[in-house]
C-alpha cells in the first residue's frame, strides 16, 4: 500500500460501485427479488378470508405468549363462541396495530369483540421488534402505504434512512437472503463432510439447541433484557408515551366501527417468581388502566392473578401447554363471560376489570 | 453513541468537517472536548459530570506535584485514592460487599450485604488507567504537568478512545494534540483501510460468530466437542470485536490527525505467554507491567516464589479489571500461573524455539493454553464449567457432534477475513492492485453479512 495511496481508495471504491451496480442490474433483468414489498402478502392473508367467511365474534391478537397460553378449541367450547387467533412469535405493538387495522378491520368483518395480549409496557413500545424478521413480518401485513406505522415505529433519522435503503437497494435489501445463503453453503459443507444429507446439521442443532436444554435462568434473563423499556420510555411520561404509541389509533378504529376492546396483561416468569413488580411498571400500568377506563375499554390484569404461578410457566415467560394453558384458557374463558354479560347490559359504562379481583 | 451506528456517521461527519474548518489548534482542541463530552453524554449525561471531575481532580493534582514537590506524594495518593475509590465504587463495590457477606457467613458471622443500585460509566477502567498513568508520570518525572486543561481533557476525553481504548500514555499523546495539525493526505490514506478492517470486523465476523458462542455458553451441559466450538467461536468473537473496535478507533483518530496506540499484533499467533501479552491488548498489557509488575519488583526478584507472588497479583489483578466476577479473576491468575511456569522452564520473555516442528509444538500449545483461557473467560460461571467438565460427555457422536462439526466450519469461514488481512499485510502490501480490489470486495461483505441487529463491543462492559 506504499504507491500512490489516493489512488488505492478510488480502486477501492470504484470495486466496491462495481460490483454493487452488478447486482443491481442482474437483479433488475432477471426481476428476481426475495423480499416481499408490502401489500404484495396482505392480499393473501387466509386470516381475512376466515375472518369475511366464518365471521367470528371475538378475536384475540397477541404474539407465541398468546399462541402458548390459549387453547381456542377448548375456549371456544367454554364460551361458545368462535373466535380467531391471530399472532406472530415476537409480535409486538406494530404488527398488533397491523393485524388489527389490515386483517380483522381490513376483512369487512366487525367482530363484537377484540383482545390485544401483551406483557410489561409493550403496548406503548412502538419501535420495538420492527427490523430485522420482524420487519418481514409487518410487511407482511402491511398496505403498501403505511404512513403511521413508518411515523410511529421509525421515528429516528436514522431508523428512516435505513429504511428507504432497504426499500430501494437491493443488496441491502437482501442481506438477510445472503445471511441465510452462508448458512445453508457452511451447514451444506458440514453435510457433506460428515457424509449425512444437507439438511442433517440443521435439525441437529436445533434438537441441540432446544429450549429445554438451554440454562432457563440465563434465557429469562436475557428475555427481561429485550423486553427492558427503551431510554425513552423510562424518562417519559405516559402522555407522551402513548401518544407515540399506537394505542390511540387502535382505539379510534375501534371506537368509529363499535367493536369492543380489551386488553389483556400477561404475567411474566419474572413476576411469577418474584411476586412483585418494578416501581416503575407499577404506574405505568396505573396509567394505562385510567386510560383505558376512560376511552371504555376493558382491561385484564392477568400479571397479579395469584392463579397463575411459576408451576405453570414453560420456556422463559410462555406458559407451558400442559400446566399453565388449560389453567390461563379457563381464566379468560369466565372472563370473557363476565365481559359479554356488561356488553349486553351497559354500553357506556367502563369495563375495567381484573380477573384477580 | 456506538461506532456503528448511523448518528455516530453523522456525528463523525459533522465533527470532521468543523474540525478541519477551524484550523486554529487551540479551538479544535477545545471543539473535541465539547463534542468528545456530548458523545461520551450520549449515553448518559451523568457520564460526563464523572469524566469532568475525574478528570479535574488529576489536572489539579499534576500541578500540586509540581508547584509543592515535597508534597507531591500526598497529590499522587490522592489522585490515586480518587481514581481507584470511584472505580471501586461503580465496577467493584458489590462485588467486594456480596463476597464478604458470605466469607463472614461461611465462618458463622450472618451479615446481610449492603449492595448499591449504581450504573457503570462506560469506559470508566480505560480512562481511570489514562488518568492514574498521568499523575504516576507527573510524579516519576517522566513527563511535565500540563497547565492547558482543555489539552489535557482531550487527551483524556478523546472519543475515539474512550470508551474502550486503546489506554493512550500522556507522552505519546499529548504531545500530538500540543502540535499544531495540518490536513495531509496520508492520514486518509492510513485511516480508510482501518476502517473497512474495523466494521468488516465487527459487522461480519464478531456478530455472526456471537450466535454459535452465545448459544454454547447458554447449554446446560454441552459436550466437550461443543464447547470446544463454543469456545473457537468465542476466541474468534472477542479478537475481532476488540481489535474492530481499535481499527474503527485508530482510523477516526487519523482523520483528526491523530495517532492512536497499536493494541494487536497477530495474538493468535504467539508461542508463549508473554509472546501472548505483547500481542494482545497491548496498550493495557504494557499499562500492568509500567505501574504495577515493575513497581511490584516483578523485573527484579530472584526468588521464584516472590515471582510467582508478582505475577499472579498482576494478573490476578489485571483478570479483575476485567469485571467484578470471578471468573475473570481466575481468568487472570491462569494467565498468572502460565507465565510462571514458562519462565521457570526458560521459555519467558523473548524466548523462541528453534526450528519449523518446535514452534510449531509451541503455537500449538499457547493456542490450546488461550483457548482454555477464553473458556474461564466466557463460561457463565464457575460452577457450570465445573459440572460440564465433570460431565465428560466427549460428544464425538450424534447430534453434539454434527452441530460441533458446523460451528467449526462457521468459525473457519468467518475467519477468512483476517487471513485475507495477513495476506494483505505481509504478501500483498507490494502489489498495486490486489489490496485495494480487497478492500472493496470486503466492503461488500459489510454491506451483505452484517446482521440488521447489531452488538454492543465487548470491552464496552469492562
Amino acid at each position: 500500500m506504499n504507491k500512490k495511496p489516493a489512488s488505492l481508495f478510488v480502486i477501492a471504491l470504484l470495486t466496491f460501485l462495481s460490483l454493487t451496480s452488478t447486482y443491481e442490474i442482474i437483479g433488475y433483468f432477471l426481476q428476481n427479488d426475495p423480499i416481499p414489498r408490502r401489500g404484495e402478502r396482505l392480499r393473501k392473508d387466509n386470516r381475512i378470508a376466515f375472518l369475511s367467511i366464518k365471521k367470528p365474534p371475538i378475536v384475540l391478537i397477541g404474539n407465541s405468549l398468546l399462541d402458548e397460553a390459549v387453547d381456542d378449541a377448548v375456549l371456544m367450547s367454554l364460551i361458545r363462541r368462535r373466535i380467531l387467533k391471530i399472532w406472530s412469535g415476537g409480535a409486538e405493538s406494530a404488527w398488533w396495530y397491523l393485524a388489527y387495522k389490515n386483517v380483522v378491520i381490513g376483512s369487512g368483518h366487525k367482530p363484537t369483540a377484540v383482545y390485544f395480549f401483551f406483557r410489561d409496557y409493550d403496548l406503548t413500545e412502538p419501535t420495538s421488534r420492527v427490523t430485522g424478521p420482524y420487519e418481514l413480518a409487518l410487511d407482511a401485513i402491511a398496505s403498501p402505504d403505511e404512513p403511521l406505522l413508518d411515523e410511529l415505529a421509525y421515528p429516528r433519522w436514522s431508523d428512516r434512512l435505513l429504511l428507504f435503503l432497504r426499500r430501494h437497494w437491493s443488496l441491502y435489501a437482501n442481506a438477510r437472503f445472503f445471511q441465510q445463503s452462508v448458512n445453508r453453503t457452511v451447514k451444506s459443507c458440514a453435510a457433506w463432510l460428515i457424509h449425512e444429507d444437507p439438511w442433517t446439521p440443521d435439525e441437529a442443532i436445533q434438537r441441540v439447541f432446544d429450549d429445554q436444554r438451554m440454562d432457563l435462568q440465563l434465557l429469562t434473563r436475557r428475555q427481561i433484557e429485550a423486553s427492558a423499556p427503551s431510554e425513552d420510555s423510562v424518562n417519559a411520561s405516559f402522555d407522551w408515551q402513548l401518544r407515540n404509541s399506537f394505542l390511540p389509533a387502535i382505539v379510534a378504529m375501534s371506537r368509529q366501527r363499535h367493536i369492543l376492546l380489551t386488553f389483556v396483561r400477561m404475567k411474566t416468569r419474572d413476576e411469577a417468581i418474584s411476586h412483585r413488580q418494578p416501581r416503575d411498571l407499577l404506574i405505568y400500568i396505573n396509567h394505562l388502566r385510567n386510560y383505558l377506563a376512560s376511552e371504555e375499554c376493558g382491561f385484564i390484569d392477568g400479571a397479579i392473578d395469584p392463579r397463575i404461578g411459576i408451576e405453570h410457566f414453560g420456556i422463559g415467560d410462555h406458559l407451558s401447554r400442559s400446566v399453565g394453558r388449560p389453567i390461563f384458557t379457563s381464566i379468560l374463558a369466565a372472563s370473557i363471560i363476565k365481559e359479554s354479560h356488561r356488553w349486553r347490559s351497559s354500553n357506556t359504562n367502563s369495563r375495567v376489570t381484573t380477573v384477580s379481583s | 453513541m456506538i461506532f456503528t451506528s448511523v448518528d455516530f456517521c453523522l456525528f463523525l461527519v459533522f465533527t470532521l468537517v468543523i474540525y478541519w474548518a477551524i484550523r486554529n489548534r487551540h479551538a479544535q482542541n477545545a471543539f473535541l472536548v465539547i463534542m468528545s463530552y456530548l458523545c461520551y453524554g450520549w449515553i448518559h449525561p451523568w457520564f460526563s459530570m464523572l469524566l469532568l471531575f475525574q478528570s479535574t481532580t488529576d489536572y489539579l493534582g499534576a500541578l500540586g506535584m509540581k508547584k509543592y514537590p515535597t508534597q507531591k506524594t500526598l497529590f499522587l495518593g490522592t489522585s490515586l485514592l480518587i481514581n481507584i475509590g470511584l472505580l471501586s465504587l461503580f465496577k467493584y463495590f458489590n462485588f467486594f460487599t456480596t463476597n464478604t457477606s458470605a466469607f463472614l457467613t461461611a465462618i458463622g458471622l450472618t451479615v446481610r450485604p449492603t449492595t448499591l443500585q449504581l450504573l457503570l460509566p462506560a469506559g470508566i477502567s480505560f480512562y481511570t488507567f489514562e488518568t492514574i498513568s498521568y499523575s504516576l508520570d507527573v510524579y516519576r518525572g517522566n513527563i511535565e504537568p500540563r497547565t492547558n486543561f482543555i489539552d489535557y481533557s482531550l487527551f483524556i476525553a478523546f472519543f475515539p478512545h474512550l470508551i474502550a481504548g486503546p489506554i493512550q500514555r500522556a507522552g505519546q499523546f499529548l504531545p500530538q494534540l500540543e502540535t499544531p495539525r495540518v490536513w495531509k493526505q496520508e492520514f486518509f490514506d492510513e485511516a480508510w483501510p482501518l476502517l473497512i478492517r474495523g466494521y468488516v470486523e465487527k459487522l461480519v465476523i464478531a456478530d455472526n460468530v456471537a450466535v454459535y458462542a452465545d448459544k454454547v455458553f447458554m447449554l446446560k451441559t454441552p459436550s466437550l466437542m461443543l464447547l470446544l466450538a463454543g469456545t473457537l467461536s468465542f476466541a474468534l468473537q472477542i479478537y475481532a470485536d476488540f481489535m474492530a473496535y481499535t481499527d474503527i478507533a485508530r482510523g477516526v483518530s487519523l482523520l483528526f490527525g491523530l495517532r492512536l496506540s497499536q493494541n494487536f499484533d497477530s495474538p493468535y499467533l504467539a508461542i508463549s505467554p508473554s509472546d501472548f501479552w505483547r500481542r494482545w491488548h497491548i496498550t493495557f498489557s504494557t499499562w500492568v507491567r509500567d505501574y504495577l509488575y515493575i513497581p511490584l519488583g516483578g523485573s527484579r526478584v530472584n526468588s521464584p516464589l516472590k515471582f510467582a507472588i508478582v505475577i499472579l497479583i498482576t494478573m490476578g489483578l489485571s483478570g479483575l479489571w476485567h469485571g467484578a466476577q470471578w471468573h475473570f479473576v481466575i481468568w487472570g491468575l491462569y494467565h498468572g500461573l502460565l507465565l510462571f511456569i514458562y519462565h521457570r522452564l526458560g521459555w519467558g520473555g523473548r524466548w523462541r524455539p528453534q526450528g519449523i516442528v518446535r514452534t510449531g509444538v509451541a503455537w500449538c500449545a499457547m493456542f490450546g493454553f488461550t483457548l482454555f483461557g477464553w473458556l474461564l473467560f466466557r463460561s457463565p460461571s464457575l460452577h457450570w464449567l465445573v459440572h460440564t467438565l465433570q460431565t465428560f460427555d466427549v460428544g464425538l457422536n450424534g447430534d453434539s457432534f454434527i452441530s460441533a462439526v458446523t460451528i467449526f466450519l462457521f468459525v473457519a469461514y468467518y475467519s477468512l477475513p483476517l487471513f485475507l488481512w495477513m495476506a494483505i499485510d505481509r504478501a500483498l502490501s507490494s502489489h498495486r492492485w490486489i489490496p485495494p480490489v480487497l478492500y472493496g470486495c470486503t466492503a461488500m461483505a459489510i454491506v451483505m453479512l452484517a446482521p440488521e441487529k447489531g452488538k454492543d463491543f465487548i470491552y464496552f462492559q469492562f
